[in-house]
């Protein structure tokens, strides 16, 4: 996550998923409110128009048998019975049919049913049969012999100011009233007596028997499906009242939710696809750009500055790469700049040092020739004795300068290396050769490495490393003390050190150690180690030097096994 | 209290008449008569049987059916040995009238008005003198009216009235036999009883106060109203279907079938029917329920409390007011000597009368 391109398109993928998300969510819930609000709100109609419905047919079924009770044919037939009970049978049944009540009955002053046109239960085996009543109004009664309720109404038979009998008629409620009720509304309906029981329900079998026992709850599963539940009392007669409760399915609200984060789900999916797409788009226009543009950077901190940077970018990264092409410019001209300037500097060194190396052996000359000359003026008899000895001053003054000019033209005309395949233990064995005296006095000892190794150089040059570092490691040693030469090999490199016990370097030293013309001794030229970085440079390696300030130093030298194109 | 005059019986017959009746079949001691004559037989007749001129049997009606059954109960003699019935004359012979002790009435209450007016000052007014009546309160619905002395009228010793607040408790206790006579306020008495055969005979009383009047109320200027003439087959049908034709009409000749009675489409009348009356809505709807053309006139009808043989000069007299006074068969002669006026004019509403 730390790549800018994983974090374009993270950040892509979170603005196209967290606002669909947040507005998906808020979306869902207030649908799903909006929903539930509306089938409450179904409910709550239904329920309450059921409600005054049969608040309606219960004031016209206790006026229907109020009114019964007043009628001068009926009063008649009751009071009379002039053809004895069949008459006022068959007048009650055809008020029952044209009052259109499911039952009715006339009961004596005695309690006994003098006349009863029911109409039998659903499955026809007997009539409805309510428990007979001597209280006139309007009740809610248990059916007899039959699962449901039924809305009672009692009315007085008047005769001379006093009852000399009851009209009892009702409704029943049953399955199938409920049924017819539901169909009307749209709403599942349960019927519970007073003692909270169910006795009638629009509801199969298997849900009756999962209905809770309580009527009060809002949400029920019933069946797999969600339902919003209402109830409300059959206020009629004594309470505890029978109750009807209302059930409308939440179905049609759940799908749309259901649909609604099934939808937002695919969006999402589809929004972080693109924004993944995008990121990836929008992070490879920026991306790229920047990646060539490390590359770039790298390949000037190499060195290699001749390659302009060319990148077709957007306008703020292309600003950036006219700066840099221009940097990488400037940097050009100021290398070669550099390069000339410290041409001149080197040249300049070089021409002071020569001048400084060849004006010291002049002197000796100088003074051994004008003492030649005094003596001779001075006719000196020991002239012969000074002119020998002149001469070899002179003569000896001259080989310095032959060797100082042969250094020097050994400096400036340095060849490449040839590389060839080249031993250690060769290498190794060459030197012991070349230092065999301090090797036998013990001044000089050489480390092998378990096992031997070969390596591609230039055997001649490396040698002359070797050299310039032991013989600059034996000239430290005052006296006493020792250089250790040792090889090792690790990691495809080959790393020799050089170790003296000498009086050591301190910082400044160190700091200026491989300059050319930089030197501890008295008449060293200050190439010698300039000399050894240069070879091993030329050969790919590294030389560095170790040590704290103190005695002792180690010099090493790290140079691949394998050669380097 | 006013002193009313008892009726006198008037016998039908001092003696033995021959009826055109036959004798249809006899079982036993009973005997069935089909009667061809007007001439109704009542229960109680006293029915001597006679064959070749020679007397054979006697008996009595026990009860008639629709004027044209009756039934007897054989006396003394026998009808076994005639082989043709048919042949056997019948004698009738009315017996003299006797009182029961106990005359058993049903009345309206207080609390029934009818569509002309309501009663709720009422007072039951005894048919003889005070002197002669003592009334007894039995209950709060019944009121006993005690005799205390010889009179020369027929009235029973007792008479028992029984208020009833619905025409239909009265009918059914008529029917029961817990009342003799009911009497009825005009319109109330039912289709039922009105058809019964056994109760269809029943007699009015003339009210002696109470006139259904007419007043032409001007729509175009005084003086017309001098000009108006009822129209009677609106205020006549009102009667037939409101009133069950109880209300006696004033004017007597017009409009005695049923084709006058019909009612024209449009009688330029409007009818505006005293808000005092009960019955004043259904009155007044009923009698506009045709539509009428403008102008119309207006007719204003209401319930004038005057005497019915002298309504007020200013109105035009349509109705006087009789009610249905219903006893039981074997009582209906009797009633009728008492003089169903008579106990019609029992009922007189006080002073909280309305209208």
């Amino acid at each position: 996550m730390r790549s800018l391109r994983s974090r374009l398109i993270l950040g892509s993928s979170l603005v196209a998923l967290v606002p669909l998300a947040i507005v998906m969510f808020l979306l869902s819930q207030r649908i799903g409110v909006m929903m539930r609000t509306q089938a409450t709100e179904r409910l709550n109609a239904a329920l309450g128009s059921l409600q005054t419905r049969l608040r309606f047919d219960g004031e016209q079924l206790a006026g229907k048998l109020r009114i019964l009770g007043r009628d001068p044919t009926f009063k008649r037939l009751y009071l009379l019975r002039p053809e004895g009970n069949r008459d006022l049978s068959e007048h009650v049944a055809e008020r029952r049919f044209l009052l259109d009540l499911d039952f009715l009955q006339v009961v004596d002053s005695s309690g006994n049913v003098v006349a009863d046109a029911s109409l039998t239960t659903r499955d026809e085996q007997e009539p409805w049969r309510v428990g007979a009543t001597q209280r006139p109004g309007l009740a809610i009664a248990q059916l007899e012999g039959a699962p449901g309720l039924a809305m009672t109404a009692t009315a007085p038979i008047r005769y001379e100011n006093a009852t000399a009998g009851l009209l009892q008629g009702g409704l029943v409620f049953d399955s199938a009233f409920l049924t017819r009720l539901g169909r009307a509304s749209g709403v599942e309906l349960i019927l519970r007596d007073a003692q909270d029981r169910v006795v009638a329900a629009t509801l199969d079998s298997a849900q009756q028997s999962a209905l809770p026992a309580a009527k009060r709850f809002d949400r029920l599963e019933l069946g797999g499906g969600s339902y919003l539940g209402r109830s409300f009392a059959l206020e009629v007669g004594p309470s505890p009242h029978a109750s009807i409760t209302g059930l409308v399915s939440t179905a049609p609200a759940d799908q749309t939710i259901a649909t609604l984060q099934l939808t937002a789900a695919f969006l999402g999916v589809m929004g972080v696809g693109i924004a993944i797409l995008l990121g990836i788009f929008w992070s490879s226009q920026i991306s790229r750009p920047v990646e060539q543009l490390a590359a770039y950077s790298h390949e000037l901190s190499q060195g290699r500055w001749d390659r302009p940077l060319k990148l077709d970018s957007v306008r703020e990264l292309q600003t950036l790469v006219i700066a840099l092409d221009g940097m990488r410019s400037d940097l050009q001209t100021y290398r070669a700049r550099l390069l000339t300037s410290e041409r001149q500097a080197a040249w300049s060194q070089m021409a002071r040092k020569v001048a400084h190396e060849i004006k010291n052996p002049l002197t000796p000359i100088a003074v051994s020739v004008a003492d030649l000359k005094r003596s001779y003026e001075l006719k000196r008899a020991d002239f012969p004795q000074i002119l020998d000895q002149a001469a070899r001053v002179v003569a000896q003054e001259v080989e310095t300068l032959k060797r100082l000019l042969q250094e020097f033209s050994e400096f400036g005309r340095f060849p490449a290396p040839r590389l060839a395949p080249v031993a250690l233990s060769n290498l190794l064995s060459q030197l012991e050769t070349l230092y065999v005296r301090d090797v036998a006095e013990g001044r000089l000892s050489f480390a092998r490495p378990d096992r031997d190794a070969t390596i591609h150089a230039d055997a001649g040059q490396m040698r002359q490393a070797l050299v310039n570092l032991i013989k600059n490691g034996l000239e430290a040693l005052d006296g006493n003390g020792r250089v250790v030469v040792s090889a090792a090999i690790a990691s495809e490199m080959l790393e020799v050190a050089v170790s003296d016990t000498g009086p050591g370097l301190d910082a400044e030293q160190k700091a200026h150690l491989f300059e050319p013309g930089f030197t501890t001794k008295a008449h060293g030229s200050g190439l010698g180690l300039t000399i050894v970085e240069r070879i091993v440079n030329d050969h790919h390696g590294t030389i560095t030097v170790d040590g704290d300030p103190g005695p002792g130093t180690t010099f090493r030298i790290r140079i691949p096994v394998e050669p380097r194109t | 209290m006013f002193f009313a005059l008892a009726g006198t019986i008037d016998p039908a017959f001092g003696d033995p008449i021959a009826v055109n009746a036959t004798v249809a079949w006899t079982r036993d001691e009973r005997i069935y008569i089909t009667i061809s004559d007007s001439l109704a037989l009542e229960p109680g007749d006293l029915l001597t049987f006679t064959s070749r001129g020679k007397p054979i049997a006697t008996g009595e009606v026990a009860r008639a059916y629709d004027r044209e059954l009756a039934l007897a109960t054989l006396t003394s003699g026998s009808l076994k040995k005639e082989k043709r019935l048919e042949r056997v004359r019948i004698l009738v012979e009315r017996p003299p009238m006797r009182a029961p002790a106990l005359l058993r009435i049903g009345v309206p209450s207080a609390q029934r008005q009818n569509l002309l007016f309501s009663c709720p000052g009422l007072v039951i007014r005894p048919p003889l003198p005070d002197s002669l009546y003592r009334s007894e309160v039995g209950s709060e619905r019944s009121y006993r009216l005690v005799r205390m002395g010889v009179a020369d009228a027929p009235w029973p010793d007792t008479l028992h009235l029984r208020l009833f607040d619905d025409p239909a408790d009265e009918e059914i206790a008529l029917e029961r036999g817990h009342l003799d006579v009911a009497i009825f306020w005009p319109g109330e008495l039912s289709t039922h009883l009105r058809q019964d055969p056994k109760w269809r005979d029943f007699s009015y009383g003339n009210r002696p106060r109470g006139v259904v009047a007419a007043r032409a109320i001007d729509n175009s200027g005084p003086g017309d109203s001098t000009m108006w003439v009822p129209d009677w087959a609106a205020l006549y049908a009102l009667n037939r279907d409101l009133f069950r034709g109880d209300l006696d009409p004033w004017h007597r000749e017009p409009l005695t079938t049923n084709s006058n009675l019909r009612v024209r489409a449009d009688s330029g009348t409007h009818y505006n029917v005293d808000p005092a009356l009960p019955g004043s809505r259904t009155m007044e709807r009923f009698l506009n329920r045709v539509p009428y053309s403008k102008p119309a006139r207006t007719v204003r009808l209401s319930y004038v409390d005057a005497p019915a043989s002298a309504p007020p000069a200013n109105v035009t007299p349509i109705f006087t007011v009789r009610c249905p006074i219903v006893g039981a068969p074997e009582l209906r002669r009797y009633v009728s000597a008492l003089g169903a006026g008579v106990l019609a004019d029992m009922l007189v509403c006080g002073p909280k009368d309305r209208p």
